[in-house]
């Protein structure tokens, strides 16, 4: 039975995550902005981070930036 | 005697833990949720169990979605080929790896009244997992609607509590947007569900126009075949018992027929009129598909149909599943007995699990 890995970062950990990916500062002074809307990223927003173009982007837990997301993996998966 | 006793005790011990055993291993997902009310449990005892909650948010997730996952293959082995696994990534993990590895990380909250971790870990899955062949050729509110639908669904069987919320998230915005199409497709999608149709022809043959149109260029064609296929079912499914209609779908990618058992001035138990019907109408348009359908307590007759068939057709799957039936104004909770016949000589059909 295949299995789909499902990468997940949790809040204990997400600290030491951004701080090693040298976002933590950025995102404490609101320097960080969503992918696809364009709004400032914070620790109360962050619905995730992925990498793109030798970039690492963050997306905000709007709906419609999720559902961007999704459309995103599925096109990356195929 | 009492030798005897104690190791009769002990054997039948033994016995109950090597059935309970094998049930588990048989299982596995049953195990992760155990484990995760467990963790929950532990994480609520205070700061020195802080740890537990990572562990309660892994398990209920896993568990959750791959008993979902497990229980549709049943019915919807396309859907079902794959379980859930969070993996959590390396807080020390470098940003060239990061880069590197090229994948999503979803961020799972300690602080998540409404759990929506739950929500968006079986929102990612039904998404990434669920006839991803297909998704690139259909259009966005037909794709976005079936992943809502089916991840609503996921959670109204593992989470009830959570469906509210996951629907005020994702839904009810689209339902104010009169731009778009996405919950009129939801709200379809229900009705087809209502009848019993979504997941073993809707979704199945969604399964097989995506073996069929992969690695080809995009094309507007397949998004009217689906609106097509959509309005077709929606049609038999909203139907009053004793109405005519068409029930043949032949089109350039999707070729399938339903045949609807019931009419009592028909049904033998050799189900010879649809037999007849079947060999004389469907069998020379070589329709690639016949659902035959009827209630549960006339299964023996459809076994009968199929076996009838056997030459031009295999059945494939039979299931057992509630559907709602319209007797005028009337709405009724059946049982329904479904069986799928792929004609001969058509690629591999995916067997249940």
């Amino acid at each position: 039975m295949a299995k789909l890995a499902l990468r997940a970062v949790h809040d204990d950990d997400l600290g030491d995550l951004l701080e090693n990916l040298g976002l933590r500062s950025k995102c404490i002074h609101g320097k960080l902005k969503c992918a696809f809307c364009k709004d400032i990223i914070t620790y109360d927003n962050l619905h995730s981070l992925f990498p793109d173009s030798g970039d690492i982007k963050l997306v905000c837990s709007k709906p419609e930036c999720v559902n961007r997301l999704l459309l995103r993996l599925e096109t990356k998966r195929r | 005697m009492e030798l005897v006793k104690c190791i009769g005790g002990l054997l039948s011990g033994a016995s109950i833990g090597s059935v309970l055993l094998v049930y588990l291993l048989l299982h596995p997902e049953k195990i992760e949720i155990w484990s995760s009310l467990l963790w929950r449990l532990l994480s609520s005892l205070g700061s020195v169990f802080k740890f537990a909650h990572k562990k309660y948010v892994k398990y209920d997730i896993q568990g959750r979605v791959n008993r979902f996952a497990k229980e549709l293959s049943k019915n919807a082995p396309y859907l079902a080929e794959e379980r859930v696994r969070v993996e959590w990534v390396r807080s020390n993990i470098s940003r060239e790896s990061f880069l590197q590895d090229g994948r999503v990380i979803l961020r799972l909250r300690r602080d998540d009244p409404d759990d929506m971790n739950f929500a968006h870990g079986a929102y990612l899955f039904v998404s990434t997992s669920l006839l991803f062949e297909l998704k690139r050729y259909i259009s966005q509110s037909q794709r976005q609607a079936i992943d809502l639908y089916v991840t609503t669904k996921l959670i109204e069987q593992e989470k009830p509590s959570v469906v509210g919320h996951f629907l005020d998230q994702y839904l009810h915005p689209e339902l104010y947007d009169t731009e778009s199409k996405t919950a009129r497709y939801f709200d379809t999608y229900a009705r087809i569900d209502d009848g019993g149709l979504f997941y073993p022809v809707f979704l199945q043959e969604l399964d097989f126009l995506g073996d069929k149109v992969f690695g080809e260029r995009r094309d507007d064609e397949i998004i009217r075949e689906v609106n097509w296929l959509i309005d077709f079912l929606k049609q038999i499914a909203t139907r009053t018992i004793g109405e005519e209609g068409n029930l043949d779908f032949k089109q350039e990618y999707c070729s399938f027929a339903v045949v609807i058992v019931g009419k009592p001035a028909k049904l033998t138990p050799s189900g010879d009129v649809y037999v007849d019907y079947i060999k004389k109408h469907l069998v020379p348009s070589g329709f690639e598909t016949i659902y035959v359908l009827s209630l549960w307590e006339n299964r023996g007759v459809i076994d009968s149909i199929c076996e009838a068939l056997i030459d031009s057709y295999e059945k494939c799957r039979t299931l057992k599943q509630k559907a709602v039936l319209r007797y005028g104004d009337q709405a009724v909770d059946r049982q329904q007995f479904l069986a799928v016949l792929r004609r001969k000589g058509i690629e591999i059909f995916r067997p249940s699990d």
